[in-house]
């Protein structure tokens, strides 16, 4: 089957620094993908040349088969639609409501758009009652859940998630987990997911990589992540201040 | 009855009916249906969302379940992950059969016909893509590149001001101007 993602050799520098040092890593469709690793190890720095926000030096990227680098203009747009995507920050706009925010990329007339709003605000667990506030008027888990609903409306085959759980309590996480690992099952999307969070890891995952120091240095089902032997990979999950990783600050 | 053993007790006994189902039993087949429509139409209605979409391919899932009942073996799941299976697939199949626009009379979607499964829909959203850059083609380029780098990249009003080195505030009226006129452009055409 072809991969849904699939990346290889993937390199990336800026200046000197090796942000992406030859990253080789596939994605099935249908399938969840956590990348875990502390910060500037490069997992947004991946995650960006996926979506074509980034040029790579070398290697290559391709996204159902497509080769991500090198396309331009209505190729690149058609490209990123393919791909819903939940920021860490939300990236609403907060002059527009709630609905006209999920249902932004969509056509359509606006009765029409409202009422796809309001379908995928059902999807979230949120009710009619929040389409037409503004965003300023909801809470942090709110806030996510609408930028989660306005991730699915366009029914992406594939979503990124980029440290889903950021600024968010444990209970509020739990529950966008929860959504998450719901709606990549329910809608048969291929996730993948970037995150310190070991919570996420473990709710979203069905196979988890880690990156470091700009490679892939595991993978495996999530299953295999607890006896794993890699002492890298070990330090992060039990995010000890003792390792081979320097200056990991568990969180 | 909450005793241990009561799951795979059920499921040997949804094993035994299925076996009869296969024979075309429809005695069997109806209380095979009455022990499981309840979850299954769970099942379709949390996928569906709309009711009568979900009751549908209820009918269609029992449908399977009659033709199929021969297909079914135990040694691989057990009957409730079976049906469970075909359900969600087949409200999949619903799901991504429709556009990406819910609760429209079927009279005023004149491009319904397509039926296919996951293709169509990225249909659907890229004519929608080359609508939105088109949209934000005709707006001034600072405005449409604040609402890109918000909507496509993710960045904060905050990172964006630094980037553009302006206040924060006129940024946001950036964006705000940007989008009262993609609105106008996008709305004002639909008549």
């Amino acid at each position: 089957m072809t991969p849904s993602i699939a990346l290889s050799g993937v390199a990336k520098r800026f200046g000197r620094r090796h942000v992406l040092d030859g990253v080789d890593l596939a994605v099935q469709p249908g399938t969840s993908l956590v990348i875990i690793g502390g910060s500037g190890t490069g997992k947004s720095v991946l995650l960006k040349s996926i979506l074509g926000l980034i040029p790579i030096d070398a290697g290559s990227i391709r996204v159902d088969g497509q080769e991500v680098a090198g396309l331009r203009g209505a190729a690149l747009a058609a490209h990123r639609t393919r791909i819903g995507m939940l920021f860490q920050g939300g990236a609403l706009f907060d002059s527009l409501s709630v609905w006209r925010n999920i249902s932004f990329a969509l056509g359509g007339s606006a009765a029409n758009r409202r009422a796809v709003a309001i379908d995928n605000l059902a999807r979230v667990g949120l009710g009619a009652e929040v389409a037409d506030l503004k965003p300023s008027e909801l809470s942090g888990g709110m806030l996510k859940r609408v930028a989660l609903a306005r991730a699915i409306a366009a029914r992406p085959p594939i979503l990124f998630f980029d440290e889903p759980t950021t600024g968010l309590d444990p209970i509020n996480a739990a529950k966008i987990n929860n959504l998450i690992r719901t709606l990549v099952k329910d809608l048969k999307i291929t996730a993948l997911t970037i995150t310190h969070d070991m919570t996420s890891v473990r709710v979203i995952a069905d196979k988890v990589a880690m990156l470091h120091a700009g490679r892939i240095i595991w993978q495996g089902p999530l299953a295999a992540l607890d006896g794993c032997d890699n002492a890298y990979v070990r330090q992060f999950v039990t995010g000890s201040a003792e390792g081979p990783i320097s200056g990991l600050v568990a969180s | 009855m909450t005793a241990p053993h009561a799951h795979s007790a059920g499921a040997a006994e949804l094993a035994a009916l299925l076996a009869r189902v296969a024979d075309g039993d429809a005695q069997a087949f109806q209380q095979f249906y009455d022990r499981t429509n309840a979850k299954l139409f769970g099942i379709t209605l949390r996928i569906l969302i709309e009711r009568q979409e979900a009751e549908d391919v209820l009918q269609e899932v029992y449908v399977s379940v009659w033709r199929k009942a021969a297909t079914f073996d135990p040694a691989r799941a057990s009957p409730i992950t079976w049906v469970a299976t075909i359900a969600r697939n087949r409200a999949i199949d619903r799901l991504r059969a429709r556009p990406a626009r819910a609760h429209v009379p079927v009279e005023a979607a004149h491009d319904l016909a397509d039926t296919g499964p996951a293709p169509d829909a990225a249909l659907v959203s890229s004519q929608d893509a080359r609508r939105l850059h088109a949209a934000l083609g005709l707006l001034e380029p600072r405005h449409a590149a604040a609402i890109r780098a918000c909507y496509f990249e993710g960045v904060t009003y905050e990172e964006l001001a630094v980037r553009e080195a302006v206040p924060v505030g006129t940024l946001k009226s950036w964006v705000r101007r940007g989008l009262i006129r993609m609105r106008g452009q996008l709305e004002g055409s639909e008549a």
